[in-house]
């Protein structure tokens, strides 16, 4: 055993020796993983009062629920790694757990925030995230498939479903490839599903939720959930279109208001892709669409401004893009000296010196507020890319332009398979 | 992302075709065209771009320039404007009368073939003023003189039936068919002098110059014939079915009137084998207004009113047999029943009726009510 070895290289890696009746008796445990008055209350104690000598008598006497014999060394280390505590006599090895708990505790959602309804959250720590579904769905239904994924990070993955509800194609599908899955190290959820699916389109096929009660209610619809240790996001596949119009909180409150809310999120999900190309299209290429009123005010505000209208709504839009990325970057304390440095600057001062007129500033702040509806980052991501694809067909080519973007996006989107599920219509 | 980069530049391809930036364009509201030395005369009214706070310049700036055809006119204002000229918001042409009877259809055609010209703006005529001076009126500081003649043109049609926007789309249709002559809007300029062009006019809360509605003019072949008066175009627009609310004097004793309110009024045409044409004509009305002394008689009121629609119609057809204008396009009912029909006699029958169904918040003669007399 090259355990001398392993010290040198981990400064953290103690090794205890008792003598007992002329036997050498060796604790080897992670001083970083363990908790020591677990070691010291539950392995020294009784070890040294009672003279355990004997391997056996040991795994008798000693007050544990998780024990496990090693036999080979690449389970040893394992379970070193994983929190335990390691007894050796002579040449035998038995592993107690004695882990330390390296997580905060569940706290309250911080992304997905809802006004009514349950308000806990997964944490980095696995065995609570699946507790967290555990205690929601208490059925025998409920099946949990572990795996151990990355050569070097040995992350324990559970592949959740309903066994009722879910196809069975499609799960021994995923089983398949998670059991196959070939890759050094999971620090996050997302890293199994992009080994799990080679996604091509802007749109996300997934959700990444911290909220167990969705990750429930997507369970109960025969969808799965994949928990992956020390990730606070459980991610369920596969995933629609609609999902990203829906929040948990609708399932909370009057079927009624809720469809008034669905509606207005699919307005804003348009609005924040059209509005700035269908404005340049509209105001650059095919004037006679608007109103005679509404265009002399459009080009009163437009007077003197130097720039034509597509570099002025580019950089508007860079300048909201650069403060809104700034925004998630800086600590929460600096937040709101730079929205004062952003409104004043964007908004005011370069109206003021005449850079930009203030219906462009309306216009992309419409279409950008109207994408901050929807929480999930990677839309908001793709509702993007394709703001830029229409700004640029409606500066280039007016109304035609929007016309033919609008063709690409329905064609894109449609094309879209989330697990060989269709991402619109949502089957198989 | 060889494909991508291929398909952005095939976006520069286009060239930004039609590309035209709203501070480059001058946005035209109406085009006045008159004749000068076998030259046309052409007036553009251009909206003027100006800050929401300045009330101090005119909202709109007439250009004029002469040329043998209207396009080249048109091109030739680029010597004084900094703009270039852009027709897709233009609401109304003002023809000259002259210009009118020499053909009203030559001058049509260039908005018809330009594509960014709407079909929809209404042609007018200037009826013993030039074109030219009907555009460079001041009407309100607030408004666009030519959304304001718009404005009243059309609330003329709409309300008191007293006259006929006559839009492009509706000229043109109705000079290609057969049988019928399109009419079209005349309007007047009352005291026209220098000032009635500046921010002046608009000083008093009576303003001197200013542009009134005439009633329409009739055409044949494309040009100007004669003008209806008040009667004939009531007439006109019954026979048309263009009557949407429109008010009839009736008397209704010696020397008092009352006003009867058409709110609905719907014309059927029904022609038979010895080609007589039947108009049905069926109202709904409100007595609006009533001054005499007696209770109120609807049926005598009622019949009365068919009397005076029987008495507008018959102006109108009158009219009709005096000139060569099938301006009421009778024969045309005629030729689509029976695609045979050529120029043969006709005749025209007319019912009327009139369904009265209000009579406002008081049903009684306020004259006839009050307490001495009783």
């Amino acid at each position: 055993m090259n355990i001398d070895k392993l010290k040198n290289n981990n400064p953290d890696l103690k090794i205890r020796e008792l003598v007992i009746n002329n036997k050498t008796i060796k604790i080897i445990y992670f001083e970083s993983l363990c908790t020591s008055s677990d070691i010291n209350d539950f392995i020294l104690r009784p070890i040294t009062n009672n003279k355990l000598d004997n391997i056996r008598l040991i795994k008798d006497k000693l007050p544990s629920s998780n024990i496990v014999e090693l036999k080979e060394e690449k389970e040893l280390l394992f379970c070193l790694y994983s929190g335990f505590t390691i007894i050796n006599i002579d040449k035998d090895y038995i592993a107690f757990e004695t882990k330390y708990s390296l997580d905060s505790g569940i706290n309250e959602a911080s992304n997905e925030k809802v006004i009514k309804g349950p308000k806990d959250a997964f944490t980095e720590n696995y065995q609570n995230n699946l507790g967290l579904i555990r205690k929601r769905i208490r059925t025998d239904k409920l099946i949990i498939k572990e795996y151990i994924i990355g050569s070097e990070s040995k992350t324990k993955v559970s592949f959740i479903y309903l066994e009722d509800k879910c196809n069975k194609d499609f799960i021994n599908e995923i089983d398949n490839k998670l059991k196959n899955m070939d890759i050094e190290y999971v620090l996050n959820s997302n890293y199994i599903v992009d080994h799990l699916e080679d996604n091509k389109s802007l749109f996300p096929t997934n959700i990444m939720t911290e909220r167990p009660d969705l990750v429930t209610f997507c369970l109960l619809e025969g969808r799965c959930s994949i928990v992956v240790e020390n990730s606070p996001q459980a991610v369920i596949i596969p995933a629609f279109f609609s999902d990203y119009m829906k929040t948990v909180d609708d399932y909370y409150q009057n079927n009624i208001n809720v469809i008034l809310t669905r509606i207005i999120r699919f307005i804003s999900f348009i609005i924040a892709i059209i509005i700035p190309g269908l404005y340049i299209a509209l105001t650059t290429f095919n004037q006679e669409t608007l109103p005679t009123s509404v265009l002399i005010n459009f080009s009163m505000q437009r007077e003197g401004v130097p720039f034509p209208s597509f570099i002025e709504a580019l950089l508007l839009w860079l300048s909201f893009e650069i403060l809104r990325e700034a925004d998630t970057r800086v600590p929460f304390v600096v937040g709101s000296s730079m929205s004062i440095v952003g409104a004043l600057v964007l908004g005011q001062a370069a109206v003021e010196a005449g850079l930009i007129s203030p219906i462009m500033i309306i216009v992309i702040a419409i279409s950008s507020v109207a994408s901050f509806l929807f929480n999930d980052n990677d839309i908001v991501n793709s509702i993007r890319i394709w703001k830029l694809i229409f700004l640029l067909l409606g500066s280039f080519v007016g109304l035609y332009g929007i016309f033919i973007g609008t063709l690409l996006f329905i064609i894109r989107i449609c094309s879209i398979k989330s697990f060989g599920y269709d991402f619109i219509l949502k089957r198989r | 992302m060889k494909k991508i980069i291929i398909l952005v530049l095939c976006l520069l391809l286009t060239g930004c075709y039609n590309y035209k930036e709203l501070n480059k364009i001058a946005i035209v509201s109406s085009i006045s065209i008159d004749k000068k030395d076998n030259k046309y005369l052409v007036g553009a009214q251009v909206l003027n771009v100006k800050p929401k706070d300045d009330s101090n310049s005119s909202n709109v700036i007439v250009y004029e320039e002469e040329g043998k055809t209207i396009e080249e006119a048109l091109r030739n204002i680029t010597k004084k404007s900094n703009k270039k000229l852009y027709g897709g918001h233009l609401s109304k042409l003002v023809i000259s009368e002259e210009v009118a009877k020499d053909g009203i259809i030559d001058i049509v055609d260039l908005f018809q073939r330009l594509p960014e010209i709407k079909d929809e703006f209404t042609i007018t005529i200037s009826k013993g003023i030039d074109a030219n001076k009907v555009i460079k009126v001041m009407t309100s500081p607030e408004s666009i003189p030519a959304d304001f003649v718009k404005n009243v043109i059309d609330s003329a049609d709409v309300d008191s039936a007293i006259t006929h926007s006559s839009k492009l789309d509706e000229f043109v249709s109705y000079y290609l068919k057969k049988y019928i002559d399109p009419v079209i809007t005349v309007l007047e300029v009352k005291d026209y002098d220098k000032d009635g062009t500046t921010l002046k006019n608009n000083e008093s809360t009576y303003p001197k110059t200013k542009i009134v509605l005439d009633y329409v003019g009739i055409t044949y072949k494309g040009k100007l014939e004669s003008y209806l008066n008040k009667d004939e175009t009531i007439g006109y627009n019954f026979i048309r079915d263009n009557i949407d609310q429109m008010v009839i004097p009736i008397k209704c004793d010696k020397d008092n009137y009352a006003s009867i309110s058409i709110l609905n009024s719907k014309t059927k045409v029904k022609v038979d084998k010895n080609y007589t044409i039947t108009f049905n004509i069926e109202n709904k009305s409100a007595l609006n207004e009533y001054n005499c002394k007696n209770n109120i008689n609807k049926n005598k009121l009622e019949k009365d009113t068919n009397k005076m629609i029987k008495k507008y119609i018959n102006k109108a057809l009158e009219k009709q047999d005096k000139s060569k204008s099938q301006f009421l396009g009778l024969k045309r009912y005629i030729y689509l029943k029976y695609p045979k029909y050529n120029n043969e006699e006709y005749k025209v029958k007319i019912k009327v009726k009139t369904n009265i169904t209000r009579t406002g918040e008081i049903n009684k003669s306020s004259k006839g009510e009050k307490y001495e007399d009783k």
